[in-house]
């Protein structure tokens, strides 16, 4: 029974970490967080299933098609929300993307309309067995998905010259631009990246629960980024590693206290982790790094 | 090579230059002096495009570079070792190089390990240092660091600024006679620096700056003998 649960647990930290990564990108390059990260990740569920009902096309097909839109959205936020504000108070960027956020996911209320939709997926393929444990496949699909885009992510941050410009604009903008990095290319980017995990985290949500609907954005967004902030927000491996943990938290919660409270614990988590470690379980936090810079 | 002619600048109201000019030939060091808030540091953004100028111009290789983006003036040439140095912390000290070469990443000709060698032949230290993070570098390595990623750009032209700051009287020693090995390379350099006498002992000509304006513009040699230079900045005799 334990592992059978631990399978739901782990598969549901996946999805929060694929989410979380988006957030803690765009956190580490312009050091906001992206409100309108959760209409992403329900506009790529959205997108893929209108496709996938409305034009009859394959899961898959629909599915890059809806990733590819959701990525343009996610870029077109950027433009249109973060760019003309690039040296705004924060304040109103955050209110900008707040605005964003509203507009969004009005936006697929009228388009799709404010019920939930069904999103059928049939993979047909018959449950593995492990031992006693019985593994859906649907399951084991979300979990290798999330794993090799992880591990694809981490290897192109780390590896290429591009990952490393991202970092690099990450660690100091205007450093990176004397370098001759054209920061805003770096940013657009990031966005593209982070919003195509968040449109596939949507997608893989979706094939889970087989149900969407204008607002699931908001409560896996606010899960994703307590995820975020559990690993230590500008950290990938961090997202990564608290969105599975926060996965877990929230099932155990759920499965040994009370299911009604799923969400509490998932949010306590939050709380606690800013109380006690406000830098997050893997993050090393302002004031000792600058401390070391000098 | 470089020429900012009649430059003014501004932050909102404040101006911050005023009608400077400033040349730099090949194979020269040019040195930029003055205090705080005399300018130094408003002269080296407005050269790379950081800071906008509101009239005057700078051309780089006879083009005007004033009103370009830093990333495109950095491609056409101009390397910068930006004040306070910021090394890329988080990333390694082969990643810091990397980035220096950033520009050249699709250009086949560019053969980045063949840089770095000439890198350590100027820094053999960094070679030891290559996997660690630019954090774990003291304040010297982390400028040996900052010239070295300069370098690996292949610069027409290199911008220092404050180079001796932070650094213990040994290392900046050190720090300028590693300007004079850049320079011999071919590479011209102008550095913007509070400290005269070292500069001055290295650079070919020099400017001083006050409030904003060129006040005295003469040989390293004529600065160091000039008394009034003497008197003001050197605080001796």
């Amino acid at each position: 029974m334990f592992w059978q649960q631990f399978i739901t647990w782990i598969n549901l930290g996946a999805m929060y970490a694929l989410l979380a990564i988006g957030y803690t990108m765009v956190y580490g390059i312009i050091k906001l967080i992206n409100f309108a990260h959760g209409e992403i990740f329900m506009c790529g569920a959205f997108f893929t299933w209108w496709f996938m009902t409305a034009a009859s096309l394959p899961l898959p097909l629909s599915a890059l098609i809806g990733i590819l839109f959701a990525t343009l959205l996610g870029v077109g936020v950027e433009r249109i929300a973060y760019r003309p504000l690039r040296n705004a108070p924060r304040f109103a960027v955050v209110i900008s993307v707040l605005g964003m956020s509203i507009f969004l996911q009005n936006m697929a209320r009228i388009i799709w309309g404010a019920e939930s939709q069904v999103f059928d997926v049939d993979f047909g393929i018959s449950p593995i067995f492990i031992g006693s444990v019985i593994v859906p496949f649907k399951k084991i699909f979300i979990l290798l998905t999330s794993l090799v885009l992880m591990i694809a992510l981490a290897l192109f941050i780390k590896k290429t010259y591009l990952g490393k410009a991202m970092r690099a604009t990450s660690a100091d903008r205007e450093a990176a631009e004397m370098m001759g990095i054209n920061v805003n290319s770096v940013i657009t980017l990031t966005f593209a990246i982070g919003s195509a995990m968040g449109a596939i985290a949507g997608i893989l949500y979706a094939i889970n629960y087989n149900s969407i609907d204008p607002y699931m954005g908001f409560n896996a967004g606010m899960k994703a980024f307590a995820a975020a902030v559990l690993g230590g927000i500008g950290n990938i491996y961090g997202a990564m590693f608290g969105g599975i943990l926060l996965g877990i938290f929230e099932g155990v919660g759920a499965a040994y206290i009370s299911s009604m409270y799923r969400d509490a614990f998932a949010f306590a988590v939050l709380i606690l982790v800013l109380i006690f470690r406000p830098q997050g379980l893997l993050g090393e936090g302002k004031s000792g790094e600058q401390a070391k810079a000098r | 090579m470089l020429k900012m002619t009649h430059v003014t600048t501004h932050y909102g109201p404040i101006r911050a230059l005023n009608d400077v000019t400033i040349e730099v030939a090949e194979n020269e060091i040019v040195c930029l002096l003055g205090g705080n808030a005399s300018g130094k540091s408003t002269t080296m953004k407005t050269i790379l495009g950081i800071v906008k100028t509101t009239s005057g111009q700078v051309e780089f290789m006879g083009k005007r570079i004033d009103g370009l983006p830093t990333y495109t003036i950095v491609r056409r040439g101009i390397s910068p070792v930006p004040e306070a140095r910021r090394i890329f912390a988080r990333l390694s000290v082969k990643e810091n190089l990397e980035m220096g070469a950033f520009i050249h990443r699709r250009d086949p000709g560019y053969d980045i390990e063949a840089e770095m060698e000439e890198v350590f032949k100027l820094f053999p230290q960094l070679r030891e240092r290559l996997q660690q993070d630019g954090i774990t570098l003291s304040g010297g390595e982390q400028q040996m660091l900052a010239i070295s990623r300069a370098l690996m750009a292949k610069p027409r032209m290199i911008v220092m600024d404050e180079p001796s700051m932070g650094l213990s009287p040994k290392l900046v020693g050190e720090v300028f006679e590693i300007i004079q090995k850049v320079s011999k390379i071919g590479i011209p350099i102008f550095v913007v620096e509070q400290n005269l006498k070292k500069a001055l002992s290295i650079a070919d000509r020099g400017y001083i700056l006050n409030k904003g304006q060129i006040v005295m513009e003469d040989s390293a040699k004529n600065l160091l003998q000039n008394e009034n230079v003497i008197k003001t900045y050197l605080g001796e005799e």
